[in-house]
């Protein structure tokens, strides 16, 4: 199978790869896998006072399409806020790296993984997930 | 439950005979029958693998398709739908993990495998096989054979140590699909090493 330019560019230069202190109060891990094709995916998040998500840092395990997903992932939630960074779906990671059928599974382990990552985040700073939305709404007005 | 009998010679058969006891006519296939039930064996993890090659075997033999060749096509396509489910039974139930997920999924009705079941999020497996892809990763960049022999046995110890804990979880009637799941899971991760392993190594050969 033939892996899309995308992939191939994410694949061999991974953006963002790396860790951040699990402990720091500003940053959220998401640890997702996929037993099935035995991929491991970290994503963190450093989110600064405003909300906003200033930068990211991936590690994966797994095939072409994992990692460039998680690539691609780390670069597009840099500068959204939490609830922003939670609207990201597989559909959008899929068509952008132009995966076929069979790897799609690839780009929901991505959508999964920032999505656990701004629950860490969320959980570290009292709060669920849930709870975020409905805060951020009652503080805008 | 309904008596069964042999449309060529009257004989009674047990639901999910492949050929009648009695005249060794082939009988319907039936697509509701359990993988274990076409091989004539008790739905258990405990099994016998010689036993279990033994019956698919002979069920092969005796469904070669030479066997049909004038036969009508009605009972050409039996023969195939039966050969096709009892090379899946023999396959799934003789590897240990497949077998595994196989009964898991009678009793919760879902695979803990398959990429349908979707991404898990259990931390300390998780944390754990990242720390082994980076263990072998080290490895190979240094190419320390000692290190990687090493390696390999520990986890094979570990996929013995799960298959136990899986073959005792589905002894008993109830044993709590979470940890089944989980142990499931890190066998099938430990494979996947295993293979990354093998790869890594062979690589060396031809770098």
């Amino acid at each position: 199978m033939a892996y899309s330019e995308k992939v191939i560019d994410h694949y061999e230069n991974p953006r963002n790869v790396g860790s951040f202190d699990k402990g720091d109060e500003s940053v959220g891990t998401g640890m997702v896998g996929a037993p099935a094709c035995g991929d491991v995916m970290r994503l963190q998040i450093r989110v600064n006072e405003q909300g906003i998500i200033e930068d990211a840092r991936f590690k994966t395990y797994g095939c072409g399409s994992a990692i460039a997903s998680s690539s691609l992932v780390t670069e597009w939630v840099k500068g959204k806020t939490l609830d922003e960074a939670m609207t990201i779906k597989n559909s959008q990671i899929a068509e952008e790296l132009e995966l076929p059928p069979v790897k799609i599974h690839c780009s929901v382990l991505a959508e999964d993984a920032i999505k656990a990552a701004v629950q860490d985040y969320l959980q570290k700073h009292g709060g669920a997930a849930e709870n975020h939305s409905v805060a951020a709404e009652a503080a805008s007005h | 439950m309904a008596v069964l009998h042999c449309s060529q010679c009257g004989a009674e058969y047990a639901p999910c005979s492949v050929l009648c006891p009695a005249c060794g006519a082939l009988l319907p296939f039936d697509p509701s029958c359990s993988l274990f039930a076409v091989l004539g064996l008790g739905e258990s993890y405990d099994l016998d693998g010689t036993d279990l090659r033994t019956r698919a075997v002979e069920l092969q033999r005796r469904l070669h398709p030479d066997r049909f060749a004038q036969a009508p096509a009605s009972l050409q396509r039996r023969s195939l739908e039966w050969s096709t489910r009892i090379n899946e039974a023999a396959a799934v139930l003789g590897d240990p993990l497949r077998r595994a997920d196989y009964l898991f999924a009678r009793r919760y009705g879902r695979s803990a495998l398959s990429e349908a079941q979707g991404s898990i999020r259990d931390p300390e497996l998780l944390m754990r096989q990242m720390e082994l892809r980076e263990q072998l990763e080290a490895i190979s960049e240094a190419r320390d054979q000692a290190a990687l022999d090493a390696l390999r046995r520990q986890i094979a110890e570990d996929e013995q140590r799960l298959q136990q804990q899986v073959a005792q979880n589905l002894a008993v009637v109830e044993g709590g699909n979470e940890a089944l799941a989980g142990a499931l899971q890190e066998w099938q991760y430990l494979r996947k090493l295993r293979a990354e392993l093998d790869r890594s190594e062979e690589s060396w050969d031809f770098a």
